[in-house]
């Protein structure tokens, strides 16, 4: 995963993005270790259908809407309505029949695991 | 107070939100910098809260991702609410950390309620990182029909 998160306007418009939602980035956790990346995002109030993932030539779009029902009587709103979108570049090497993502708590945990060939190995030095 | 505090919250998480339209807009590689540094709502915001007024209660919600019931504690007297709260701190073991931002593991925040609730009667349940309470109001400030003799 590259440091930088090019948010751009990317040409494919979010299929599922309902006129009203405003946008909101999600912040993001990225780790890595030998056999994946590990990606978290903090995406409350938003239900499993209603998340997309996409992963097309480098770059991974990951969307989610969450929907606030206006109550009457409201008091208070800090938060409503609003589609969480973030972009990023992927490196190579991802083993994309592999990718794994869970939706818990409003937390999705994304498993990108790295093909064989990009892991990290071990070179012997043979007697010359 | 609650009131004027809640205007200048509002305005500055508006400000919030004009700048991540024109991050997006702006096409560039955008750093997004942590919330406490880069957001202009003030701190103790945090998490974010609904307030609605029904009736016969007040209901509150909480945006709280990655908290379970365990988690949370949430203390109702009269009308005075304090809700806090820790999650587990982020990474799991073993790996390298190329961004963190999903900061604030630990947090306490307290409100004076405009209306008396009946703590006996709250209840509280979480879903999908949203934390829903429900507080009947007490019995005095319950609307109440008034019949004209």
């Amino acid at each position: 995963m590259t440091q930088e998160n090019p948010i751009t306007q990317t040409e494919k418009t979010a299929v599922e993005k309902p006129e009203k939602l405003s946008v909101l980035i999600p912040s993001v956790d990225i780790y890595e270790n030998n056999d994946e990346y590990l990606v978290y995002a903090d995406l409350p109030g938003v239900a499993k259908e209603d998340v997309s993932i996409d992963l097309d030539n480098g770059q991974l779009t990951l969307i989610g809407n969450r929907y606030v029902e206006a109550a009457k009587g409201q008091l208070m709103e800090e938060f409503s309505s609003a589609q969480y979108r973030r972009v990023f570049s992927v490196p190579q090497g991802i083993d994309l029949g592999r990718v794994d993502a869970e939706l818990t708590d409003g937390v999705l945990k994304l498993h990108l695991p790295k093909s064989e060939a990009v892991k990290p190995r071990k070179i012997e030095i043979r007697e010359g | 107070m609650r009131t004027r505090f809640h205007d200048l919250q509002r305005m500055l998480s508006s400000m919030d939100a004009l700048r991540d339209t024109f991050n997006l807009l702006s096409g560039e590689a955008y750093d997004r910098l942590p919330r406490f540094e880069g957001g202009w709502g003030i701190p103790d915001g945090w998490p974010k809260m609904n307030l609605y007024d029904t009736g016969e209660q007040l209901e509150m919600r909480v945006e709280l991702p990655g908290f379970s019931r365990e988690d949370i504690q949430i203390k109702v007297q009269g009308n005075y609410l304090e809700i806090s709260g820790s999650r587990k701190a982020a990474g799991p073991e073993g790996y390298t950390v190329h961004r963190q931002e999903r900061e604030n593991p630990t947090f306490t925040r307290s409100m004076t309620l405009p209306i008396e609730v009946d703590s006996g009667l709250a209840s509280a349940s979480i879903r999908n990182g949203i934390l829903s309470l429900v507080l009947p109001k007490s019995v005095a400030a319950r609307p109440q029909q008034i019949s004209i003799r």
